[in-house]
């Protein structure tokens, strides 16, 4: 049992209160989601648990934490490791070994416990998290979903009786993070683990926990089960990152049409089937909207690209394509797809092997990365590699300066961006210091401040949570308003069938669908979003199969 | 392709090749490291310390690390054309002036002098022979058992803790540069243009954020190390044994060996070498040659017999 009061904390050389006043209980076995924007306070709260917070970071530390009848604040956390679990963000830097044997059997080697019994508790965890298959590997080699189950694993082998997890998924695919859940999901069912999770994605985990927990500027703001918080949040719901049936059983009952709150599509067709027999609908094909024939100027092209490293197996093969100016192009597909290969190329980063690519009818092969960048800009997944300079005003000039741009044409645009992009109150902030969504629109203003003609954004969202990324949305928009092409890759399938346009689908290094969203999103299994799968078997009512969001379902109610 | 390649080079972490070399124990391996530096710090005889560099060269070729090892040198190399460079201009000793440069304001003139470039040669080539054995033996060593040795050696946790984040970024450290390069260069920055030293001063904006990732890369690392009870009071078990062959011992008894060698050319004065104000010429007696002859025999003999090999493989 967690029993938290009072619990106050200021780190040392903040002004503010990371805590203020927390007090809350948790209970054996329970699953908990902590859910909150950046830099609320979750982090802290999670590290208080094994005490981490305040014995590793120091600081101000009022109230009290009750771990198991023991006093986390005034215990040290190698001690706090037989109880408490911690797993953290970084799949990479929190593993210390370099092959997987060695790295679950650190903490074991740490309490000084004999051989045999290592080697029989790495057995059991192996068999437990199901990674047998992975014992023998390096480290290096590992995906991110296997390197975060060894994290896993490398806290589980010291049998605790309670696991935090904090943001496991944020660096991880979609299949390694569902992955994880899963795990997750299992060792609190069936060894009765406590588990308090830590997720910014909230639409992953809100249909597995018993608990919700939400903070909000260092404070908690909502604790209880999860269907009386959508109860309780329903009309702020757009906001928030609930999954879309869930946010379709709100948008009914806005237009006063009841259901029960669903958080799976089991329990959306469950709850809808009766709402839907009984309404009519505006039967709309969105597919053969061909919405890119009347933009014929072609701004990218690629011929017969093929792309490979010495001494390894071809990476892109055969991609012809043509990109039209204005265009918002999504490209999908499974990891190690050629994805980021294919959008390193039209930056010039990487040239074709075979085959060429033109950007405004230039070669890349004929012009240096640096040159090409006055037509392309490249947003890059993590946002701290785009920080360079002490202030944020210095990060947004920067790509200007280098590319000599006048110092009347700097200083406008400058203003131009701080203010589009909500950035004025932190212009002389410390760039690395910002949140994550800020460091974010830091790093695409400095780029789109240079009004390039194409946009790349290599997985823009991993990392987000909802509002942020609806934040990103809302700026890329903009920008192709203003005549900018963009290419967006992105694993995030719900983001893409609410915003995107045409969607690329990579396999093996070839192109397998490209299309308008609504013929390749729809009627898949893996690809299709919620509210596609939800609405298959309503289709007899008069919805479309080609339905991405709820939008498309309101839109059609008559 | 130039992408292909600059990620080549950079592949300079540890990569178990199975060899005689990558399967010493890390022990045996700060012993040997720790002889070569001794015996460059004695030695200042330039012939004696390009010896000692090319009796690492072996271990290279056994290794087969040849081109993970050149990529160090490469490093070295570079270093070495900068510090030969400033020493030519800042040294004003030597007798031998080869080039005078008249009318500089403040200074006034500045003498080039044959001693002084060969002065820097040699301490270029200490330095290349320490590079090349550092080299050696963080290519070849697991840093899983390089940490096990130092905590079964008894250094204090914190010593550990450093040493493990340190050898584990090198690569880390690698990837970001290349990143943070790809980045720059996405945003119209040039780093490759102008002179020499005008390049250098562009790459420097590249120091602050490696500078913080490693930093924010170590801190995770601490918490992790932390959470899962490292340092805890109380005797430590080690899951694994780190296999110690006849071949160790060989190795330990050969380096072992080597430092009282060095000691004893020092008080023999073999190795010893003026370059100032007048260079000695290179006093090559029967004794010197002989010094000589073992110095390279002690640190390459573990390589070149391979009957040794052979009779270790039977054992």
């Amino acid at each position: 049992m967690i029993e938290i009061k009072n619990l106050s904390f200021k780190y040392a050389n903040s002004k503010k209160n990371a805590l203020n006043k927390i007090t809350l209980k948790i209970s054996d076995s329970e699953f908990i989601l902590l859910a909150g924007p950046s830099g609320c306070g979750k982090s802290t709260l999670c590290r208080c648990i094994n005490s981490l917070v305040p014995s590793f970071y120091g600081g101000k530390i009022s109230g009290s934490v009750n771990v198991q009848n023991i006093d986390a604040t005034h215990t040290q956390t190698k001690e706090m490791a037989k109880i408490v679990g911690m797993v953290f963000q970084d799949p990479e830097n929190q593993l210390i070994s370099t092959d997987v044997e060695r790295e679950i059997a650190f903490g074991l080697e740490n309490q000084g416990l004999p051989k045999t019994t290592i080697s029989k508790r790495i057995e059991e965890v192996l068999d437990t998290i199901g990674i047998e298959q992975l014992r023998n590997r390096q480290i290096s080699t590992l995906s991110g979903g296997e390197k975060q189950k060894i994290a896993i694993a490398s806290v589980l082998v010291l049998q605790p009786e309670i696991l935090v997890l904090d943001e496991p998924t944020s660096e991880l695919d979609p299949k390694g993070a569902e992955e994880v859940i899963q795990l997750v999901k299992r060792l609190n069912e069936d060894f009765g683990l406590t588990v308090l999770l830590s997720e910014h994605r909230i639409d992953r985990v809100l249909q597995y926990v018993d608990r919700i927990i939400v903070m909000e500027n260092s404070k908690i703001s909502y604790d209880g089960n999860t269907r009386e918080w959508i109860h309780h949040v329903g009309k702020t719901i757009p906001d928030i990152g609930v999954p879309p049936v869930t946010r379709l059983s709100v948008a009914l009952q806005n237009k006063k049409i009841e259901s029960k709150i669903p958080l799976t599509i089991k329990e959306g067709r469950q709850n809808f089937s009766k709402i839907f027999e009984s309404n009519k609908f505006k039967k709309i094909n969105y597919s053969s909207n061909g919405q890119y024939n009347n933009k014929p100027n072609i701004a990218i092209r690629a011929k017969d690209v093929v792309f490979k490293y010495p001494n390894s197996k071809i990476i892109l093969n055969g991609i012809n394509l043509n990109i039209l100016k204005g265009e918002f192009v999504s490209i999908i597909g499974r990891n190690a797809s050629g994805k980021t290969t294919l959008a390193k190329m039209f930056n010039g980063l990487l040239k074709p092997s075979k085959g060429n690519i033109e950007v405004n009818h230039i070669n890349t092969k004929n012009i240096s990365v640096e040159n090409l960048s006055r037509y392309v800009g490249y947003v890059f997944q993590d946002p701290n590699v785009h920080l360079f300079a002490d202030i944020v005003e210095e990060e947004i000039t920067f790509m200007m300066q280098n590319l000599g741009f006048e110092l009347k044409t700097i200083e406008d645009s400058l203003e131009k961006m701080l203010s589009n992009f909500d950035l004025n109150y932190c212009r002389y902030s410390y760039p690395r210091s910002l949140s994550t969504g800020e460091k974010q629109r830091v790093a695409l203003s400095s780029i789109l401040a240079t009004r390039p003609q194409f946009l790349i954004l290599d997985e823009p969202t991993r990392g987000l949570d909802y509002e942020m990324k609806r934040n990103l949305m809302f700026h890329l928009k903009s920008y192709q308003r203003d005549g900018g092409t963009i290419i967006f890759i992105s694993h995030d399938i719900e983001l893409i069938a609410e915003f995107g346009e045409r969607i690329l689908l990579l396999g093996e290094g070839k192109i397998i669908a490209d299309g308008n969203k609504h013929e390749v999103l729809s009627n898949s299994l893996h690809f299709s979003p919620q509210i596609n799968r939800l609405i298959q078997p309503f289709t007899k009512y008069g919805l479309s199969s080609d339905i991405l969001t709820v939008d498309e379902i309101m839109k059609g109610f008559q | 392709m130039e992408q292909y390649i600059r990620c080549h080079k950079l592949k300079l972490s540890y990569i178990d090749k199975k060899t005689i070399i990558h399967q010493l124990h890390p022990a045996s391996k700060i012993l040997w490291v720790i002889s070569i530096l001794i015996g460059s710090i004695i030695i200042n005889d330039p012939f004696l310390l390009f010896l000692l560099f090319l009796s690492t060269l072996p271990f290279v070729f056994i290794g087969k690390i040849l081109k993970e090892w050149s990529s160090f040198i490469k490093l070295a190399l570079w270093l070495s054309i900068i510090i030969i460079f400033i020493n030519i201009f800042a040294s004003q000793n030597g007798s031998t002036i080869l080039y005078t440069i008249y009318g500089l304001p403040i200074i006034g003139s500045i003498k080039i002098t044959f001693e002084s470039i060969l002065f820097s040669i040699g301490m270029s080539l200490r330095m290349l022979s320490t590079i090349s054995a550092f080299a050696i033996f963080t290519l070849t060593i697991n840093p899983d058992d390089l940490l096990q040795t130092i905590l079964m050696l008894k250094f204090p946790h914190k010593t550990v803790l450093t040493t493990t984040i340190a050898i584990r970024f090198i690569p880390c450290l690698l990837k970001d540069l290349e990143t943070l390069q790809n980045s720059v260069k996405t945003r119209g920055y040039q780093m490759n243009e102008g002179r020499f030293f005008r390049r250098i001063k562009k790459k420097a904006i590249l120091i602050q954020p490696l500078l913080s990732n490693s930093l924010e890369r170590s801190i995770q690392s601490a918490e992790a190390m932390e959470s899962k009870g490292f340092g805890s009071i109380g005797k430590k078990t080690f899951y694994k044994k780190i296999q110690t062959t006849n071949y160790d011992y060989f190795i330990i008894i050969l380096s072992l060996s080597l430092i009282p060698f060095f000691i004893s050319m020092w008080i023999f004065d073999i190795g010893k070498y003026n370059y100032y104000p007048i260079m000695d010429s290179l006093n090559v007696t029967i004794p010197y040659l002989i010094m000589a002859f073992i110095m390279v025999f002690l640190i390459s003999a573990p390589i070149t017999f391979s009957p040794i090999k052979k009779a270790i493989d039977l054992d």
